[in-house]
């Protein structure tokens, strides 16, 4: 039960990083939560991945405002930022909440989230929905694996599924708006989408471990 | 080597997920047990390896050898209060473990063993000054404690499992000072600044250090072993982390990671420093701190007006584009 929680294909050198990361993680006081330490490990990669995960979607709807921010299609992106900015706060109060440490690959995901949104929306409009289509899908399954871990660890974890749920309800949200404003007329769709969904999958393995 | 491949790497890729076995399984090769039947009962981090001696004729009612006291007056049963608090630590730890743990094995056993294992060590810290951080000094221990002088052979390597025990037992009492100066300016409403608090932790905990000047540089290059460089480091970093959250840091952004360093060299600078330091009562440390710290803050205000005059800038050149845009009369691309 506990091997299903990490990725498929963990091999022992990053079961090993997960454990030296955990070395990282400061001596517990016992008033802060009631998690032991293996629930405490997977709290500290959840927080942090979807940290950064938030970061990141975070700079990729300002790189696109900054470029779409005074067409039609304005308000919406404005909106779906609005959102995602909550998401933001949420994650950046709960890493100080569990202790968890946020990942150190920071500064690399700001500008490169900022570079993703703002290049797609100088392609087109369209382009930046499939961006934005392409980047909800991702977290969207990402969201679906970490409730279906929580679901499955032993204990009480109704805040953090809670709040992983209505998250995810909301980046599906922004996946069929994406859909709606004609994502699908960009230009080289599917391989856009396909690279940009690689992409996140890439910093979604590093940040989990770094 | 393919072999050890294939079953590490290919194997577990194949097979079904749902395997019932426990995150952090202990394998024999990687923990040097000595025999036989001993429960995963520890995760790697956890600080304690497990034993199959089983002291019973041991007392296990911690009996009152004296808790040093810090120079700062404090008195501590924290040698109590930290064994019950690893217990319970693991003992929290160890429920989940329970369930997955294969064999019969209690973890009151584990509990004896370790704390076996702490009271030979604090024990040892008393012949430091006579043998130094040595095997010589864990066996004095030993005997101090009512076992035989071997018994220090359950401790690998020279004494690096002795300074290893300081540098945690401090670090404890550190977490304890800092706990209680919290609790404190809670009852009493005033909030301390964190400058302030940082130096108040960091001079309570090099005054830990204290009684044992005279070997500390001997500690230090024991600490900076390469076998015992992972777990100081580890130390050091949850020293530093720990600070930081009682003097009440909620960054979540690289700041995260520059605050920790740079807590973490100050510490060690001032460290260094004190190693010299022949002043009464270590003022010229205490001082050498205040002018680190102060360096620190100029540093900080420096960069945020580096940071303000860049944004500045910044807009300024903005501004001269748009200007020109407009004259030129190039129209805002709609899409």
């Amino acid at each position: 039960m506990h091997a299903a929680v990490l990725p498929s294909g963990c091999s022992i050198l990053s079961r090993r990083l997960l454990t030296l990361q955990s070395c990282l993680k400061p001596f517990q006081l016992c008033n802060l939560s009631t998690l032991d330490d293996h629930q405490k490990k997977i709290y500290d990669r959840i927080i942090r991945i979807d940290h950064a995960g938030e970061f990141g979607a975070d700079r990729i709807y300002a790189g696109q405002m900054f470029v779409l921010g005074k067409t039609d299609v304005g308000p919406l992106i404005q909106h779906m930022w609005d959102q995602e900015k909550h998401h933001l706060q949420t994650f950046k109060d709960m890493i100080s909440k569990h202790r968890s440490r946020p990942t150190v690959l920071l500064p690399l995901w700001n500008i490169a989230g900022f570079a993703l949104g703002a290049g797609t929306a100088l392609i087109s409009k369209e382009a930046a929905m499939a961006c934005t289509v392409a980047v909800e899908d991702t977290i969207t399954k990402h969201y679906n694996m970490q409730i279906r871990k929580l679901l499955e660890l032993n204990g009480d974890h109704d805040e953090l599924l809670s709040t992983i749920k209505k998250f995810r309800d909301e980046e599906m949200e922004h996946h069929d708006i994406g859909l709606e404003q004609n994502a699908e007329a960009a230009p080289a769709y599917d391989i856009l989408k396909k690279t940009i969904q690689m992409g996140c999958s890439a910093a979604i393995f590093l940040s989990e471990r770094i | 080597m393919l072999k050890t491949f294939v079953r590490r790497v290919v194997l577990p890729k194949v097979y079904v997920q749902d395997v019932a076995r426990p995150l952090n399984t202990v394998s024999s090769k990687s923990w040097n047990l000595q025999k036989t039947a001993v429960p995963p009962v520890c995760s790697p981090c956890a600080r304690k390896t497990v034993l199959t001696w089983n002291i019973r004729q041991y007392s296990m009612n911690n009996d009152s050898s004296d808790e040093q006291q810090s120079a700062t007056g404090d008195t501590f049963t924290s040698k109590n209060e930290s064994n019950s608090h690893k217990n319970s630590d693991q003992a929290e730890g160890t429920t989940d473990q329970k369930d997955n743990t294969q064999d019969e094995f209690h973890a009151d056993n584990a509990d004896d063993t370790v704390d076996i294992k702490t009271k030979i060590l604090d024990n040892a810290l008393d012949f430091v000054h006579e043998y130094k951080w040595s095997r010589k000094a864990i066996s004095s221990g030993a005997e101090a404690a009512g076992l035989a002088g071997v018994s220090e052979g359950i401790f690998e390597g020279g004494g690096e499992d002795l300074v290893l025990h300081f540098v945690r037992q401090s670090n404890i009492r550190l977490q304890h000072f800092m706990k209680e100066s919290v609790k404190r300016q809670d009852e009493e409403g005033e909030k301390m600044k964190s400058s302030e608090f940082i130096r108040k932790a960091i001079e309570f905990r090099l005054r830990l250090i204290v009684p044992y000047m005279d070997n500390w540089s001997d500690a230090m290059g024991v600490l900076l072993r390469p076998n015992v460089l992972p777990k100081s480091a580890e130390e050091l970093a949850m020293m530093v982390d720990d600070i930081w959250f009682y003097a009440g840091d909620k960054s979540s952004d690289f700041s995260w990671y520059t605050k920790r360093g740079m807590l973490a060299k100050l510490y060690g600078s001032t460290q260094l420093f004190m190693l010299m330091d022949q002043s009464p009562d270590f003022k010229d440390t205490w001082e050498f701190l205040d002018r680190r710290l102060d360096d620190i803050k100029n540093i900080a205000e420096i960069s945020q007006s580096i940071s303000t005059t860049g944004d500045a800038m910044f807009q300024a050149a903005f501004s001269s584009a748009t200007i020109l845009k407009n004259i030129l009369g190039f129209p805002d691309r709609k899409r």
